[in-house]
């Protein structure tokens, strides 16, 4: 078993001209053990330079013509990801808040540890010093508990966008993919549809440069919609559906 | 229910309608999404036409008045349409999705 493992990077970029490069110096200077490391960068129809700096420095990206938001942006990473057959698709923000030296612990959990989803998290272990405002922690643990209550499976950073999927799930993901606000919904349905996921310590960074996507007003309807979402899911979804 | 209602009801349908069949032929709507929208107008004509025997049909769910029942169809009838409306926003919605990222795939494809 000598093939080399291809791993696509998606970096989904919305208006992070300030970032974007910096991220993509991170990702190129990135080697792992028997893995072909490729990325995309999804720009997801940015109103500033983002295009054009990635046009310039000819960079691997995906140009939406329109804002789809997060999700669609992170399903057309999925898309490629299976157009291009990759054996597992990496997320990573384009925002400077996640850190490259954990992708091959990512990796690992998906390679040697056969988990489908590996998620990098901010709340276990004690490598993160960033962990976010005390508000948003407050709306992240009771998403977190209601995973745990549906479903006994505890997940402890459920609004993680720096996570690692394998062939199944990316097959999943690139059929369907909620909208926005998708990583609960997402982590809700891979334990419902029976595939196993695994949470690792991670450390994370505050943002560099840019705005976080979600104001202290979109929190609450955040919260009604991702809980509703999470609670459909669990109706719907019994052990070996389809996503 | 009173002869002026039923006359300005009858009259509102009538120019409603009308304004229906030019935007169909104009394509400004097609005749599939229209179809809910005639079948209202029609539907408010010929409870306007036969008030008689609707009204025993109100006292039974116990409406008092005619125009009360008008006003409650009105609003059932709305109510179904907009809601339509939404599961469609909704459709389009995933297939603007859908033709944006192939698009970006694509794009991405031809410069490679």
């Amino acid at each position: 078993m000598n093939k080399k493992n291809k791993i696509l990077i998606i970096i989904p970029a919305y208006n992070e001209a300030e970032n974007i490069m910096n991220t993509y110096e991170k990702i190129k200077k990135l080697k792992i053990n028997n893995c072909n490391i490729d990325y995309v960068i999804i720009n997801d129809g940015s109103t500033d330079a983002t295009r054009e700096i990635c046009i310039k420095n000819k960079l691997n990206f995906i140009d939406l013509v329109t804002n789809l938001g997060i999700g669609g942006a992170m399903q057309t990473g999925y898309k490629y990801a299976k157009y291009n057959n990759y054996d597992i698709a990496i997320q990573f923000d384009g925002d400077g808040q996640h850190d490259q030296t954990y992708i091959k612990y990512l990796i690992n959990e998906i390679v040697n540890e056969k988990y489908d989803l590996c998620i990098g998290s901010r709340f276990i272990g004690d490598l993160s010093q960033f962990q976010s405002t005390a508000s948003r922690r407050v709306g992240i643990n009771f998403l977190s508990w209601l995973i745990k209550f549906l479903t006994k499976k505890e997940i402890k950073d459920v609004t993680s966008g720096f996570r690692a999927a394998n062939k199944k799930i990316i097959t999943i993901f690139a059929n369907d993919y909620p909208t926005d606000y998708p990583e609960p919904e997402t982590i809700m349905k891979t334990i419902k549809s029976s595939y196993s996921i695994k949470e690792i310590p991670v450390k994370m960074h505050e943002r560099t440069a840019g705005k976080s996507s979600i104001n202290l007003t979109k929190s609450l309807y955040y919260m009604i919609k991702v809980s509703i979402s999470i609670i459909i899911a669990s109706i719907t979804f019994n052990k070996g559906d389809e996503l | 229910m009173p002869l002026k209602l039923k006359i300005v009801i009858i009259i509102l349908s009538i120019i409603f309608l009308t304004y229906i069949y030019y935007s169909i032929k104009k394509k400004n709507i097609s005749v599939k999404y229209s179809l809910p929208w005639m079948a209202a107008c029609f539907l408010v004509i010929i409870i306007a036409l036969i008030p008689d025997y609707l009204i025993k049909i109100a006292n039974l769910f116990g409406i008092e008045k005619l125009s009360n029942m008008m006003f409650l169809f009105a609003f059932i009838i709305l109510f179904f349409i907009v809601y339509t409306l939404t599961l469609i926003v909704s459709k389009q919605k995933q297939q603007i999705i859908i033709l944006t990222q192939e698009l970006g795939i694509l794009k991405n494809k031809i410069d490679n």
